[in-house]
């Protein structure tokens, strides 16, 4: 149960802690300047869960599991209250059959696998027209209740369903020195839930919808190993790769969407418009799909207004794939060294293969000079810099067509110039640590003392991010740079 | 393993068996959520799809002749409207206020449903249901009226009205649908059914004050003689204004009241503020249009103040008290019109004196009525032209006159610059927002 009330006061002074009443010229400004507003909101949760697991012989492991998820859902059939999740999942424990517990160099093996469903409704949907109550004064000296109708109902929304199978593997030989464990995934979601957009004259801006149906296949293996163990010299290596690919099955595409379904490329697929330089006037020119240049008038068929009079399943044709926006291998290379009292650790992180849509460096029709931007400003088609690589600021009366369509819709942004690879490596941390000699704290009654210097994202390595700070940020202007950092620490324990 | 099997049917039992009695406690009625449902719900939607009806008419204004704009204006109203005043739809500034698209759909959204829903609608009777019904066609026609004299090309200067097209009709309530624009004619035509079918339900003839911006019996004819007007079905439209005027024919006394007041006897349906506040103090009267009220003209003192030669406020406006959609006075000019051009001059003379007699001191009315008396048919469409431009000034009716009549050349300065919307430029309509379009290209052919 939440319970909220705002009141607003004007003209507080604080020593006699009073506030000033509010003269409104009329109802109508008194409407945009409420003085109290309330909310409740009342919420109830359930939930039901029956888990089994049951070891035979210490090596064969079986379990189960069965949940109920209930919450409150207004104007939704009473069926659908109920979340389901059902998993089953199994262990075998190879090493300690009795025909491997010999092997003196293994000293773990376990195979796994899991498989479990599960279903998932919006809570705010639903088949019925609803609203909400407010107050309202369309004419002087008359309140009344209206009640405002924000979403339209939705009878056609499904569960949304998610199958999971895993499959993994355990192992440690030699005395653990090499410890491995490898997961391999695979997770179809059917009937997904996203907000689409409508059609305007639906009287709505978006609504959700079962929009596709996509599968996620990775693998994800951890090693950790002990290269060499002497003395007083040890390295230690902790690498973990994941690669995740995800595609989608299948994908609805509304009629009124001018970009390209998805189906068949992953999830966060980039697509764009092919690039062809600039024209002799400075505009940007396009390939269409014959491999001519063609400016964005021809390529779009602008009408007077400046929109494109092509239909949307001609304009979702005009786009080429670039690339996924989410990395398809990522991880992690850690190391550490010991000799005698020194340690020192090296860990790298790593992202692979992606692509990042940046913005424009300059907005070709709405260019504010007021603005900080970066030096490809310089770079600009003005009639002395005919070979430039950037187009020109352009004017409402040279081509307007074309202005109107720079300044309202998203074309620029959808050139394949401003979509960038983006791989790297970082340097997450190095840190070198002494441990002083035991015979000399023991003499100031300490147990340990260690002093230490870490560097924390000293260095990073990567494909081109020019314009940005950091390949980690590539595409938002306005992201902090990632803070390098130094520090030194003393440690000693009594 | 038997007794596990067991334990797990049982666990599985007690869990069916409190599910049950778990629906109660989730059934939650959520403070202030509601299915719309009962007679009273309805009305309280189309309460709120009254509440949103853009007060675009009242922004086209700029468009118009009626406002000028100067330097000395403040700085956020030149940014919002100076670019709609001076016709610029190819760079206006950022903040350049936008005519509505999706909040006329979603007025026509809330009519869809109450017509779709006429027979399932509980709790009330058949008058109030019929009575809501009704509305919600005079509702669906309004918008769409609003919609195409906007965005669509005057139905009165186009040869074939079928081949010019202007918005989408929304007829139902299908949110996946997406349509095409529909021609101007096909607009117009499922206007005029849509009255037709809100005469057969409508059965309120006066709401009482302040509940008057619903629509009622008499409000049917007074959208018919506008709509036919605009179409030039004169005709139609002196027939509908006549039956307007024989079931009311107030006219305000200006020494009293202003005729467009929500509360004046002239109102018949007070919905839009048209000159909202944010509007009426954006823009300064337009001198010349100021200066077309003859001293003896009790209009000139009771629409405007002149504070100074250059700044002449307007009264009219601002504030909610009023709102006007349609009033009687409109009525009488729609008639005068059409009268006239259906070849009845002596039958517009008389409505267009009618109203006259009430708006001029008596000497000053009595040589006016000579004037009139003498006119030739093209002189009195000038007269009436004029008198419709002094009558109904910052009410929301100069740029859609403009666009079905004379299409004339304007011309505007600010400052040194000055800006000319050629006679019958394109700019006469107003092209449909870039969102629309981006969320359904279908729009841009």
């Amino acid at each position: 149960m939440y319970n909220s009330n705002t009141g607003h006061e004007y003209g507080y002074a604080r020593t006699p802690l009073q506030t000033k009443p509010v003269i409104f010229p009329n109802e109508t400004w008194a409407k945009l300047y409420p003085l109290y507003n309330e909310s409740y909101v009342e919420n109830a949760f359930a939930s039901f869960f029956a888990t089994g697991s049951y070891t035979f012989k210490k090596r064969y492991t079986l379990g189960g599991s069965v949940r109920f998820d209930g919450s409150d859902m207004f104007g939704v059939a009473k069926k659908y209250r109920f979340l389901p999740l059902y998993s089953v999942s199994g262990l075998w424990r190879l090493s300690d059959e009795p025909w491997l517990e010999e092997t003196e160099w293994l000293n773990n093996l376990a195979v796994r696998a899991s498989y479990g469903i599960q279903g998932n409704i919006d809570k705010n949907t639903s088949s019925y027209v609803m609203g909400d109550y407010q107050n309202v004064t369309i004419l002087p000296g008359n309140t009344e209740e209206m009640i405002s109708v924000s979403t339209p109902p939705n009878s056609k929304l499904r569960w949304e369903k998610t199958k999971t199978f895993t499959a993994g593997l355990d192992f440690g030989v030699l005395n653990n020195a090499i410890n491995m464990s490898i997961d391999f995934y695979t997770r179809k979601g059917s009937d997904l839930i996203a907000t689409q957009m409508l059609a305007l004259e639906s009287g709505f801006a978006s609504m959700l919808v079962n929009w596709a149906s996509m599968r996620n296949t990775g693998v994800e293996i951890s090693i950790g190993t002990r290269n060499i163990h002497t003395k007083n010299f040890m390295w230690m290596t902790n690498f973990n790769f994941a690669y995740n690919n995800n595609k989608v099955l299948r994908e609805q595409i509304p009629e009124n969407q001018t970009t390209p379904g998805r189906e068949g490329y992953p999830v966060g697929a980039i697509f764009a418009l092919k690039s062809a330089g600039i024209d002799d006037e400075g505009y940007p020119l396009f390939y269409n799909k014959q491999g001519e240049k063609v400016t964005a008038t021809e390529l779009l068929k602008l009408n007077a207004a400046g929109a494109s009079t092509l239909t949307a399943a001609e304009q979702r044709d005009l786009y080429s794939y670039i690339g996924s926006s989410e990395p398809l291998f990522s991880g992690g290379f850690n190391n550490t060294f010991t000799y005698r009292n020194w340690e020192l650790a090296v860990n790298f992180i790593f992202n692979l293969k992606m692509f990042v849509r940046c913005q424009p460096s300059y907005s070709l029709a709405n260019f504010d000079r007021g603005m900080n931007t970066n030096r490809d400003i310089l770079n600009r088609w003005t009639p002395d810099n005919t070979g430039a690589k950037f187009p020109r600021l352009i004017n409402s009366t040279d081509r307007p067509a074309e202005y109107i369509q720079y300044a309202e819709f998203a074309l620029y942004e959808m050139s394949d110039t401003w979509v960038k690879r983006c791989d790297y490596v970082r340097l997450q941390n190095l840190r070198l640590a002494y441990t002083l000699p035991s015979e000399l704290t023991k003499k100031a009654h300490l147990d340990k003392v260690t002093v230490g210097v870490e560097g924390r994202n000293l260095l990073v390595f990567g494909s081109n991010y020019k314009n940005y700070l950091d390949p980690e940020t590539m595409g938002n202007q306005f992201a902090q740079p990632i803070p390098k950092s130094v520090s030194l620490s003393l440690n000693v324990n009594f | 393993m038997m007794k596990k099997t067991i334990y797990k049917a049982l666990c599985i039992a007690a869990m069916a068996l409190t599910m049950g009695s778990c629906d109660e406690f989730l059934d939650i009625q959520p403070t202030g959520r509601v299915i719309i449902t009962t007679a009273k719900e309805y009305r309280e939607m189309l309460t709120q799809a009254y509440s949103i009806v853009p007060e675009d008419r009242g922004l086209a204004t700029f468009r118009s002749d009626e406002f000028t704009m100067d330097a000395t204006l403040s700085q956020e109203d030149i940014s919002s409207f100076k670019d709609i005043w001076t016709w610029n739809d190819v760079s206006p500034d950022d903040a350049t206020s936008t005519f509505g698209w999706r909040s006329y759909y979603q007025v026509i959204y809330e009519a869809n449903h109450a017509i779709e829903s006429r027979e399932k609608i509980t709790e009330g009777t058949e008058a109030e249901i019929n009575q809501i019904v009704g509305e919600s066609y005079m509702l669906r026609a309004y918008m769409h009226f609003l919609l195409v004299n906007l965005y669509g090309e005057p139905y009165t200067t186009l040869a074939d009205p079928y081949s010019s097209k202007a918005v989408p009709l929304k007829l139902d309530t299908d949110p996946y649908r997406v349509l095409s624009r529909n021609t101007v004619g096909e607009v117009f035509d499922q206007i005029i059914s849509d009255i037709d079918a809100a005469e057969e339900l409508l059965n309120v003839e006066e709401w009482q004050t302040g509940l008057n911006y619903r629509f009622t019996t008499i409000s049917v004819d007074a959208l018919r003689s506008r709509v036919y007007l605009y179409m030039g079905r004169w005709a139609d439209a002196l027939a509908a204004a006549k039956r307007v005027l024989a079931k009311k024919a107030d006219l305000a006394d200006l020494n009293s009241e202003l005729p467009n007041a929500y509360n004046s006897v002239e109102s018949i349906i007070a919905l839009e503020e048209v000159m909202t506040a944010t509007y009426a103090r954006a823009g300064k009267v337009n001198r010349d249009l100021f200066r077309t009220y003859n001293s003896n003209d009790l209009r000139r003192s009771k629409y405007y103040k002149q504070v100074t030669a250059s700044n002449i406020q307007l009264l009219k406006g601002g504030s909610n008290s009023y709102a006007c959609s349609f009033r009687t006075g409109e009525i009488y000019l729609n008639a005068a019109e059409a009268a006239l051009e259906s070849n009845a001059g002596d039958e517009a003379r008389s409505y267009l004196l009618a109203l006259m007699k009430s708006r001029y001191k008596d000497a000053y009315y009595t040589q006016r009525e000579e004037a009139v008396n003498a006119m030739a048919t093209d002189e009195l469409r000038e007269e009436i032209y004029a008198e419709r431009r002094r009558e109904l000034a910052f009410e929301g009716h100069r740029w859609f006159d403009l666009r079905r009549t004379t299409r004339p050349e304007l011309t505007k300065t600010y400052g040194t610059e000055t800006f000319t919307l050629n006679a019958g430029d394109s700019r006469y309509t107003v092209r449909i927002p870039s969102a629309a379009i981006a969320a359904n290209p279908n729009l841009a052919d």
